[in-house]
């Protein structure tokens, strides 16, 4: 197994706020290993990787998230007078909220590229970048949104006297060369956390964004009213564009006999994770499993697949049932609780 | 953070990649500076930097700066000066790195006239039409000092928008600028044009008189003028009192005279077997009378410098590399003269056509006269030509070798029969026999 970790390692970690690897996130080449022959380490390895590449699992919040979407680009799109409609995700942290917009976003991408007809930076064409990623850096000040955003996409630098409406002017000349949709601006709680004159600035320069350039906005965040992001005059115009706000990981936790969200997911995770061995399984669809994922979970989705991901890559190497005893070998705080 | 700029921005026709830079900046409405970081991977760009840009590149930097900008490489090489080396400049023997500026530059001055006459690094010349859409648009060629009129817009370039405005070119002004164009290729033929026309634009090219394009801020029409003549004088291959060679030295002028008609070949080997002397049987039909000033021999090595001048084009210079040293300058000398004479004559033409005519037997009969110069003074080749004609007077033997079968030159103690010229008609008498006999020899020597 040594070896095939020091294999797994030396991959390189990609990175969403690095415009060079949407390519491998986007169009992200996952098979299927090919179950059946003897399990070696090789294929434990390969079906580890599998697993924790399986992407996209559907749940309510992705779905509702993408509706979101889709519905500000049509109303960005056909818009009279050029006012924004941005979409708010708002969340526990864990809950899955960056999670959901990404796959939004790289699915309209890889859509987008797909009919390019071209890699999306081939050389000789202006680049497509049909969505951005940034994130709002801890103790965010002055231009750092405008300036993670312009280094995601990649122009030389602007002066360093440039101010915000140099900025997203340079911005809006770009964003049709580039084919710019949308614009996820992850933690952007951040954004209030100061409370100072810096917060203020930088809920201007949001609102600044969501109205000064032709994409769709999408603010992902925890506790925006707490933060004090959307208060104010600049704040306010920002939380009545964002008609589409939606809360994310708000699940009813699982009952005794409905099937709900949580069920959903356990039947998801089912059918995307694999064992190599034939003569194990997967069990994550039983009611005591779903309830224990939930608690350990804490309620938050988010965790609850990454939980469940790292539970498979357990029972991949210890070719055991992927079921609540795993789930409970892997959970973060042991003391937590006890498996049913 | 990406490497790459998010835009494909394409060069203009024939830009040159300063100008090229600038746009950029402009079009992403950065400093100049902030491209060339990326561009050119330095922490700290300096005008320095933007400077010496658009000069040569090594190949990485090439590779590295086609990627950020999102060009093909041989894009960016064809918005280099580096794209002239071979034709309008000459970066023979310097190290390219010294313009790199990709590389750590040096912090004195470089010194890029050596490379051949540039407009200074701080002139910006311009067309007013070329620059009507894209301001910051420069082509690669206005740099070049012998770059003065904009063909296409038939306007002067100018420092100046409004200078250039009102002045009208002529055709021929036209055509001699677009006759310099179409040699911007590297071959050595077009290098060997700019080293002419370099030669015949001297006064204007040296310092400290003022350089072509400076001329242009002060009158436009003499310095036109000029430029058309010595165009036009660079281009009359063969007629050196057309081209003002009267009063240069002769070692200079020996190296800008070439021939006007050219003899294609495919080896040069060849030439290098070429006589000293042109033999008798071509020189006495046409070349004998046309030079019937000088003596014999003299005559003859005038008519061999201009065969070997007519194989490739070759400038006098470079064909009497062919000669035994100590008779090259005496050789340029006599060919000058001559040809001066002929020409005030209206013979030159005729003289390269016999010249031409001459290259030509010489590489159909395909004989190695140096060979022939090497065993000419051994007994046994001696030997071989008395036994042939053993009525043959001995002591002219000797000489007929080295004059009539080597065809080059005796010894500084001039035989009498050379300077009577009985050897002319010792060869009529002997020379067919003796021939045949060391033609055989020398196939013996060889199987």
């Amino acid at each position: 197994m040594g070896d095939v970790m020091t294999e797994l390692t030396i991959h390189r970690r990609l990175m969403p706020q690095d415009i060079d690897d949407w390519k491998h996130l986007v169009m992200n080449q996952n098979p299927r290993p090919e179950l059946g022959g003897p399990v070696t380490d090789t294929l434990r390895e390969r079906v580890d990787a599998y697993n924790q590449r399986i992407g996209t699992i559907v749940t309510r919040d992705t779905k509702a998230v993408a509706e979101a979407i889709r519905r500000a680009h049509f109303e960005n799109d056909h818009s009279a007078y050029g006012s924004a409609t941005c979409v708010i995700i708002s969340g526990p942290p864990m809950s899955g909220k960056t999670h959901a917009a990404l796959t939004c976003a790289f699915s309209e991408t890889r859509d987008i590229w797909g009919r390019l007809g071209r890699e999306p930076d081939a050389e000789g064409f202006d680049r497509s970048v049909p969505w951005a990623y940034v994130e709002v850096p801890k103790l965010a000040r002055g231009l750092s949104v405008l300036k993670s955003l312009w280094t995601f996409i990649g122009p030389p630098e602007l002066a360093p006297r440039a101010t915000a409406a140099d900025y997203l002017h340079a911005l809006r000349k770009l964003a049709p060369s580039i084919g710019l949709r949308g614009i996820v601006i992850d933690d952007s709680h951040g954004v209030g956390q100061r409370q100072n004159e810096d917060s203020r600035l930088l809920a201007d320069i949001l609102k600044g964004i969501i109205t000064g350039l032709p994409a769709t906005i999408v603010l992902v965040g925890t506790g925006f009213d707490e933060s004090g992001v959307l208060r104010g005059s600049a704040g306010d115009q920002v939380r009545l564009r964002g008609a589409r706000w939606i809360d994310v990981g708000k699940w009813h936790p699982p009952s005794a006999t409905g099937i709900g969200d949580w069920e959903l997911l356990g039947k998801n995770l089912s059918e995307r994770l694999i064992l190599p061995n034939p003569g194990t399984s997967i069990r994550l669809t039983t009611r005591g499993t779903i309830r224990y994922l939930h608690e350990g979970s804490r309620g938050r989705p988010g965790l609850a697949v990454e939980w469940a991901k790292r539970a498979a890559s357990y029972a991949v190497w210890h070719d055991v049932d992927l079921d609540a005893t795993a789930l409970a070998a892997t959970l973060a705080e042991p003391s937590f609780g006890e498996a049913p | 953070m990406t490497t790459r700029f998010p835009l494909r921005i394409e060069p203009l026709p024939g830009e040159w990649w300063r100008s090229y830079l600038q746009r950029v900046a402009a079009r992403y409405r950065v400093h100049p500076f902030a491209v060339l970081e990326r561009v050119y991977g330095i922490d700290r760009p300096e005008r320095r930097h933007l400077r010496w840009s658009g000069i040569v590149m090594s190949d990485s930097a090439v590779a590295h700066s086609a990627r950020v900008v999102n060009l093909a490489p041989d894009e960016i090489r064809a918005m280099h000066l580096k794209l002239l080396d071979g034709s309008a400049l000459d970066f023979t023997g310097r190290d390219l790195d010294e313009f790199n500026p990709a590389a750590s530059l040096s912090a004195t001055r470089l010194h890029l006239r050596h490379v051949g006459p540039l407009v200074h690094a701080a002139t910006d010349r311009v067309c007013p039409s070329c620059v009507e859409g894209s301001p910051l648009y420069r082509a690669t060629s206005w740099r070049l000092q012998v770059h003065l009129v904009c063909t296409r817009h038939r306007l002067p370039l100018s420092h100046h928008l409004e200078a250039a405005a009102d002045t009208e070119i002529d055709d021929e002004v036209c055509a001699a600028q677009q006759t310099v164009l179409d040699r911007l290729s590297p071959t050595a033929e077009n290098a060997a044009f700019f080293k002419d026309l370099y030669a015949q634009l001297g006064p204007y090219l040296k310092r400290p008189a003022p350089s072509l394009d400076q001329a242009l801020t002060v009158s436009t029409e003499p310095t036109l003028e000029s430029f058309r003549e010595a165009v036009h004088r660079a281009l009359a291959y063969g007629y050196p009192h057309y081209q003002g060679f009267d009063g240069w030295p002769f070692a200079r002028a020996a190296s800008h005279l070439r021939p006007p008609h050219e003899v294609v070949i495919h080896d040069n080997r060849s030439v290098r077997c070429f006589p000293h002397l042109l033999p008798m049987h071509l020189f006495a039909p046409g070349l004998s009378d046309l030079l019937h000033r000088a003596q014999i021999r003299p005559a003859r090595a005038i008519g061999a410098a201009g065969a070997a001048m007519c194989v490739g084009a070759r400038s006098l210079s470079q064909s009497l590399e062919l000669f035994p040293p100590g008779r090259r300058n005496t050789t340029a000398r006599l060919v000058m003269t001559h040809l001066l004479n002929l020409e005030r004559e209206g013979r030159a033409e005729q003289f390269w056509q016999l010249c031409a005519s001459a290259a030509l037997q010489l590489l159909k009969e395909n004989v190695d006269y140096r060979q022939r110069e090497q065993v000419c003074d051994r007994d046994q080749t001696y030997d071989v030509a008395t036994s042939a004609e053993p009525s043959a007077y001995p002591r002219t033997v000797r000489t007929w070798l080295v004059d009539q079968w080597a065809c080059t030159y005796t010894s500084s103690n001039v035989r009498p029969s050379v300077r009577d010229g009985s050897i002319e008609h010792f060869d009529r008498l002997y020379g067919p026999g003796m021939r045949a006999a060391l033609n055989a020899h020398l196939r013996e020597c060889a199987a």
